[in-house]
């Protein structure tokens, strides 16, 4: 526990793999994954929220970055699994790793062409699964896609997301394991 | 999976915060205590009353549940903190047991009812508490809420501490450390002893 916690955040646009990935290194490190997505589901759910105006992504977004800090401070690491396309987001991540000097950051973005989003996205609603998202509504979010493009951001690391999602994993997983040691 | 779900419970201003808070420390395990989450969301939300006090303080468990099963799924364990109540809240402790094999330890806080409630009532009324709780303007409620039993959500065969917070200047932590790592040792003897010892592939 005397390293540095490992704040993990896998960006990426809708089907580039983000969750997937986040998943599986979150059992490999054992280190918990935290999804928007669930969190603004659980939000919009519970009661009162049902028929209220407010946006639950911004409430979710809030709480994550409150929960994040506090989990980091204990001395525990994360995975945030989130698209990053806007630049709210990174601000957040900004100033949380200027408030706690010890943590260990390491942002994946997964590039992905924008019609091969489209296409895994289109496959996976055909699955009888919770996914929202259909590619329909994807075009309406392009803009997190075109921030994700065309920002240089250089805090992140670039991974090609049309790779196997072995070598994808591969890769992201050395990166880490170079980076310093995890609590295995 | 070895990992541990130390659910911490009680009334109102039994004192499980600062408990749950020095166990987190002592264990080494992330902690989750319901009114961060809602003070974040009155933060962000607004202050209103203590209907939406209420409505606040549902969605903040929920997001507790989905924290801790994020937490229990990664094989970590964690501490959760909250006035749960048994009957809402038992059966889904339980199901999270197996659905991730966690081991669960429900430490339970306890104190003479009107030593809670004139703790309530000097906290409602003090500085440090958030607005949006609406604590002071309802004092009859909660008066009346800390009169009646509050029982723990375990039995003891299934893994309970109960601590008596009546004289918080009395209790160790360092004694209530022991127990619970007692505790967790006891359950993970049934059977999962054998997975501790095992080694990570």
């Amino acid at each position: 526990m005397s390293a540095a916690p490992q704040f993990i955040v896998i960006g990426g646009f809708a089907g580039s793999g983000k969750s997937t990935l986040a998943r599986r290194l979150g059992s490999e490190l054992q280190l918990p994954v935290f999804e928007i997505d669930q969190m603004a589901f659980v939000i919009r759910e519970s009661d009162g929220f049902s028929d209220s105006a407010l946006n639950p992504y911004h409430v979710a977004f809030d709480l994550f970055f409150s929960l994040a800090r506090s989990i980091l401070q204990s001395g525990c690491g994360l995975i945030f699994d989130q698209n990053m396309g806007h630049s709210q987001t990174w601000k957040n991540i900004e100033r949380l790793t200027e408030e706690l000097t010890n943590i260990n950051l390491q942002i994946f973005l997964l590039n992905c062409p924008f019609d091969v989003c489209c296409k895994r996205v289109e496959r996976r609603h055909e699955h009888p699964n919770l996914h929202q998202v259909t590619a329909a509504v994807l075009i309406d979010h392009k803009y997190k896609w075109d921030f994700l493009e065309e920002n240089e951001l250089p805090l992140a690391r670039r991974v090609d997301a049309t790779l196997p999602k072995q070598t994808v994993f591969d890769e992201v997983f050395a990166n880490i394991k170079e980076s310093g040691p995890t609590k295995m | 999976m070895d990992s541990t779900l130390v659910v911490v419970s009680g009334a109102p201003s039994s004192g499980k915060t600062t408990i749950g808070k020095q166990l987190a420390t002592g264990l080494g395990f992330p902690f989750l205590g319901k009114d961060s989450l809602k003070e974040t969301l009155f933060d962000t939300l607004g202050s209103k009353d203590r209907d939406w006090s209420r409505q606040l303080g549902k969605a903040s468990i929920e997001l507790l549940y989905l924290f801790a099963a994020a937490e229990l799924s990664a094989g970590r364990s964690c501490i959760v903190e909250s006035n749960f109540k048994r009957e809402w809240d038992r059966n889904r402790l339980l199901d999270m047991r197996n659905t991730n094999g966690a081991r669960i330890l429900n430490v339970h806080c306890h104190a003479q009812s009107e030593v809670l409630f004139d703790r309530f009532r000097k906290r409602a009324n003090g500085t440090d508490r958030h607005p949006g709780h609406c604590d002071a303007s309802n004092l009859a409620e909660f008066r009346e809420a800390l009169s009646q039993p509050w029982p723990p959500l375990l039995d003891s065969s299934e893994g309970l501490v109960e601590i008596d917070t009546t004289d918080f200047g009395r209790l160790s932590i360092g004694a209530i450390l022991d127990e619970v790592r007692k505790r967790i040792t006891e359950q993970s003897n049934g059977g999962a002893a054998e997975r501790l010892r095992a080694p990570h592939s």
